[in-house]
């Protein structure tokens, strides 16, 4: 696996801050990761099907019935700020006209 | 003989005798928890009123004939990231304080209506990500049986403090061996129950697709009691199995191995760093299973070497997205002390800082491993070769489960070790994880039962594999070799 | 004609009916108070799993049945990141490879916006697919901005078109087919104040016979006016960067390739402008849901599907022109909702022709009802009304001008149309001698007009004409008046 970790990239991707001087040495341990876990990229495995779901079920589906809601006070009470029973955040979305 | 001593079974035959109160269980328990919990550190919160009132509702109950059966007023523990309405469910983590849960998982709710009382919440490692429950962000929990060693992970607390005798059982949950390994390190019984046989509703996700919720317990009788509760189909989560088992207990009576065949996969003893102690003490119990009568079978499985490499990217790549969630904007910790002068919009810099701060550094690095894999960087090329390997690591189970019954291995290829050992060294603890994770990826059920010790009297685990729903069988056989091992286990001194 | 060819695709959000939300049981429903129609599974709380609502799959299937799309046997969800306060779990539960439906039409036709006719022909749809919607947030520029988590989980279909569009009114046609066939299948109201229809626009110019241009993407579109009007403007603007590349705009020649970027719609300016972003999530690591297992059709389910499938509006009006023998125009007019349409296939169905049921309906009928900002569902009218008005008509019992007269009376309160024409006097005048005498009476008083007849005005009898309806009060059977009018005056 001679492919790089793109710490910064993969990073900013996830929403994580690093510290400068945090990533050298993030760098090496992810591509030692990378190296260990890149044994399988060499295996020939055309025509194997990939595993998608660990349970061999299908259409669990529930009926359409409408059932009770949290009070709005009480899901209000989670967010860590609110305003009148909304969540209140930091402006997402500025205008630029 | 104190009541911190009873197994789970003994204390329901006591309460349905009236030979104790649930009340003078659960007193004793926290006077142990007074005592010993400073030492060993399993739990991460015990509200102490809130089990005596619990505990003299059952007891009332029982008093007027109207106990909720044979399990009203029984004591047991859950690990940090199962979910309480009214509790914080922490995942030994920081970035969740402060969220006051607003519903049960439903494994809580079969408690509760089984009349179990919640003990206190066991320490783990965050996120369930870690084999040593030295990623915990809240607390160091100690292996009773060496307090310098860790309990293994990620359910340490939960088997620490059944080692240790601060309660009397609990629930883990293992996404990679996060059951079986600990219980291994700190000489219990874990089971990991087969892929959708307990609900996941309100078990905070790690890595969906492997997850499940499983009994740690003193012996195999309580790991078959607890999961007779909390096991059954649960219209909350399209992954749990319909229907619902009540006699995994029951079953065990005259539990018999003679005729079982049982399968040995040379792969599970040639892995790298597999102690010489750890080897014998297997090959002893298996030894002694053929004494029992079971037929033991030498079998292969051959794609155990890819297994960690397989687990790691489809567990990390669904956890980058579980652990999504955790950013400060709807619930739990949120880290507002902004750079104005940075370039990142104010939003931008409550993510990254709630993350980096609220996130432990291993926590830190699956993400990134995750987010890697499921990126277009390389066309999905690591996550789609992982399902496929995935398809081939289960083939390779159904195979042997064609001849054999069951399959015995070791459940770790060491034993407990000092603390702080592995920490600085990630490949040292993902490589450890060699012989539980296959279970996991193919989604069948295993059992770790303590098997012996190592040369500085460390518990030593033997594992025992079942095909898919195939606990009876399991419990069968553990349980057989359990009474019959022959084995005098010492417990834990504190 | 532009010497650009412009290609448009859109995306259009569509929120289907239902009684609870695709993943929990909280209830579908707009303008509930702020975060009450919420549950911890869609706020995203840790611990929770989704189960799929019956009712979403149905009515995406529904859509796709709707649209001649390939419904999909094994169907399955995927989960896709991207951070957003208004995404609780910041992955969307969607699907990416296996949607449910593949391969549809929509048939466009009519007026465009710019009342210009479209060529009527079918535009391709990729797929449709299930989806969860987000939360709602609302902005305060510099301050902060608010979520209301109640809209988090409604059940959307995503359709994406093939770009096969080429001007405004033809997306305007696309749209307004996509709303129809959602309304007639009851899959969604479309009402695009809730929020119910969103879409987002891409677009590109390029001259024929060279690669497509630079695509740029208009977001979050909630009127079919401001589709319209984006799309043209984007046009105006995107040929003007082109000319200016070519050395041909007043710009001259250091232009340069329009940029790749998102823009909306500013009505306030009339112009499109661009959307910043915090970040475009160029990489959203699709991969299939692990706690959803996958959905599959049968057959025999499909073909159930199918027979009570509500009829599209494209089978209203080629039922409507094939049997019915009326324009593609009229057709189209008389399905742009769906109780029009069942009207008129009622009462269509009951007369000779139905033709003159259309004329009713496109004229007087419809000309009171937008007098009156009424829909036909919020009158007494029924289809037997009109029936009964042409079956009167060619009965000579009465005459088409009774039906302005008859209409508001029938809308306002119902009733027996032929009791009605009586009471109010409308029933034609059979009889040969009354008919003799108005007709007598009128050539009496008006020598002026019967002079320029007999100098060959032909006009004139149309003056006289009405001079023995207004004798008759409306009651001389109208096709005998001219012919005795002629006799007597030759």
């Amino acid at each position: 696996m001679s492919q790089d970790f793109d710490v910064e990239h993969f990073a900013k991707l996830a929403r994580l801050h690093l510290s400068k001087d945090e990533v050298p040495s993030l760098k090496k341990e992810m591509n030692d990761i990378l190296g260990m876990v890149g044994e399988i990229l060499e295996l020939d495995l055309d025509g194997v099907e990939g595993t998608n779901f660990a349970v061999t079920m299908e259409n669990v589906i529930r009926e359409d019935e409408a059932g009770k809601s949290l009070p709005a006070e009480r899901a209000a009470a989670t967010f860590p700020d609110s305003e009148d029973n909304l969540n209140k955040v930091p402006v997402i979305l500025e205008d630029n006209d | 003989m104190s009541l911190i001593d009873l197994k789970l079974h003994e204390a329901a035959d006591k309460l349905a005798a009236g030979e104790v109160t649930s009340r003078e269980l659960c007193e004793a328990l926290l006077s142990r928890v007074e005592e010993v919990e400073e030492k060993v550190g399993a739990l991460v919160s015990i509200n102490d009123e809130a089990i005596i009132t619990a505990a003299d509702a059952a007891d009332a109950r029982r008093a007027e004939g109207k106990a909720l059966g044979r399990y009203d007023g029984l004591p047991i523990t859950i690990k940090d990231n199962i979910v309480e309405e009214g509790v914080e469910a922490r995942c030994s983590s920081k970035i969740l304080d402060g969220l006051e849960h607003v519903y049960d998982s439903t494994v809580v709710k079969k408690l509760k209506d089984a009349g179990c009382i919640i003990f206190g919440r066991a320490n783990m490692d965050e996120f369930a990500m870690g084999s040593t429950t030295e990623t915990s962000q809240i607390k160091k929990t100690c292996n009773p049986h060496d307090l310098t060693c860790v309990p293994g992970g990620s359910s340490g607390g939960s088997a620490a403090g059944v080692a240790s005798k601060e309660f009397l059982g609990a629930l883990g949950s293992d996404t990679g061996g996060s059951i079986r390994q600990p219980a291994s390190f700190c000489g219990i019984v874990g089971l990991k129950p087969t892929y959708g046989l307990v609900s996941r509703f309100g078990l905070v996700a790690f890595a969906s697709s492997l997850d499940q919720i499983g009994p740690m317990s003193k012996d195999v009788k309580d790991s078959a009691l607890i999961l007779d509760i909390i096991n059954g189909e649960d219209k909350m989560d399209s992954t749990a199995i319909p229907g619902k088992i009540t006699d995994f207990e029951a079953s065990l009576n005259g539990a018999d191995i003679k005729g079982l065949k049982l399968g040995v996969p040379s792969e599970y003893f040639d892995v790298e760093g597999m102690e010489e102690d750890v080897k014998v003490s297997v090959e002893a119990a298996i030894d002694r299973l053929k004494e029992l009568g079971a037929e033991i079978v030498p079998v292969s499985l051959p794609n155990t070497k890819y297994s960690i490499a397989t687990y790691y990217v489809i567990a990390t790549a669904e956890a980058s997205t579980n652990l999504a969630r955790f950013e400060g904007i709807r619930y739990g910790n949120r880290f507002t002390d902004t750079d104005p002068n940075s370039d990142e919009p104010e939003i931008m810099q409550l993510y990254n800082e709630t993350r980096s701060r609220g996130f432990g550094k291993e926590v830190q690095r699956r993400i990134m491993l995750g987010t890697y894999v499921l990126s277009t960087y390389d066309d999905h090329k690591f996550y789609h070769k992982a399902q496929q390997v995935r398809t081939l690591i289960r083939q390779d189970f159904e195979k042997v489960f064609e001849t054999c019954d069951l399959i015995v291995a070791p459940v770790s290829p060491e034993t407990a070790f000092k603390s702080g050992e592995s920490t600085d060294d990630p490949m040292k603890m993902y490589l450890a994880d060699i012989l539980t994770t296959s279970v996991n990826l193919a989604g069948i059920c295993g059992i770790s039962v303590p098997c012996g010790t190592d040369s500085k009297k460390m518990p030593v685990g033997l594992q025992i594999i079942g095909p898919a729903l195939g606990e009876k069988k399991l419990l069968q056989a553990a349980y057989a070799y359990e009474q019959n091992s022959g084995l005098k286990l010492e417990e834990a001194e504190l | 004609m532009s010497k650009y060819e412009v290609i448009i695709g859109l995306e259009i959000h569509v929120q289907a009916k239902t009684e609870s939300k695709v993943f929990c049981s909280c209830k579908n429903s707009f303008g509930a108070p702020s975060n009450s129609s919420v549950c911890p599974i869609c706020l995203g709380h840790p611990g929770v799993l989704p189960v799929v609502n019956r009712e979403a799959i149905h009515q995406i299937v529904k859509a796709g049945l709707m649209t001649d799309s390939d419904i999909a046997r094994y169907s399955k969800f995927d989960r896709k990141s991207y951070f957003y306060p208004d995404q609780p779990k910041n992955y969307q539960i969607t699907q990416f490879d296996l949607p449910f439906c593949a391969n549809g039409k929509i048939p466009i036709g009519g007026k465009g916006l710019s009342g210009e006719m479209i060529e009527p022909r079918d535009i391709g749809m990729e797929r449709i697919h299930l989806e969860e919607d987000v939360g709602k947030s609302v902005h305060y520029s510099g301050s902060h901005s608010t979520v209301d988590y109640n809209r988090a989980g409604v059940p959307l279909l995503e359709t994406v078109s093939m770009p096969q569009m080429h001007s405004a009114d033809e997306a305007y046609a696309y749209v307004q087919s996509l709303q129809q066939i959602m309304r007639f299948g009851g899959i969604s109201d479309c009402d695009q104040e809730k929020g119910q229809f969103r879409c987002d626009v891409n677009i590109s110019l390029h001259k024929p016979g060279t690669p497509f241009g630079t695509k740029i993407e208009i977001k979050n579109l909630n009127s079919t006016r401001h589709i319209w009007l984006s799309i043209n403007h984007e046009i105006e603007r995107q040929t003007e960067i082109l000319d200016d590349l070519e050395g041909t705009g007043p710009n001259g020649e250091d232009g340069k390739l329009p940029d790749q970027e998102t823009r909306r719609w500013n009505d306030a300016r009339g112009e499109t402008v661009v959307m910043r972003i915090k970040e475009t999530a160029d990489d959203y690591r699709y991969f299939p849901e692990p706690d959803l297992p996958p959905v599959v059709l049968t057959d025999a389910q499909i073909d159930a599907f199918k027979a009570e499938m509500p009829m599209p509006p494209k089978a209203y009006r080629e039922k409507f022109v094939n049997e019915f023998k009326i324009t593609e125009y009229d057709a189209h007019v008389l399905t742009l909702d769906k109780s029009t349409a069942d009207f008129f296939l009622a009462a269509g169905s009951k007369v000779k022709k139905p033709k003159a049921v259309a004329n009713i309906m496109m004229n007087q009928l419809n000309a009171l009802l937008s007098d009156g900002e009424k829909s036909l569902d919020e009158t007494k009218l029924e289809p037997d009304h009109l029936v009964q008005m042409v079956k009167l008509v060619e009965a000579n019992k009465i005459q088409k001008n009774a039906y302005a007269k008859l209409l508001p009376i029938l809308m306002e309160e119902g009733g027996d149309v032929e009791k009605i024409a009586e009471a109010k006097g409308m029933i034609v005048e059979l009889d040969t001698g009354a008919l003799e005498a108005w007709v007598d009476e009128a050539i009496a008083n008006n020598p002026k007009a019967v002079a320029e007849y007999k100098e060959g005005k032909q006009n004139a009898i149309q003056f006289l004409m009405g001079q023995v309806m207004r004798a008759s009060k409306g009651k001389a059977a109208a096709p005998m008046v001219i012919p005795m009018l002629k006799k007597k005056l030759s």
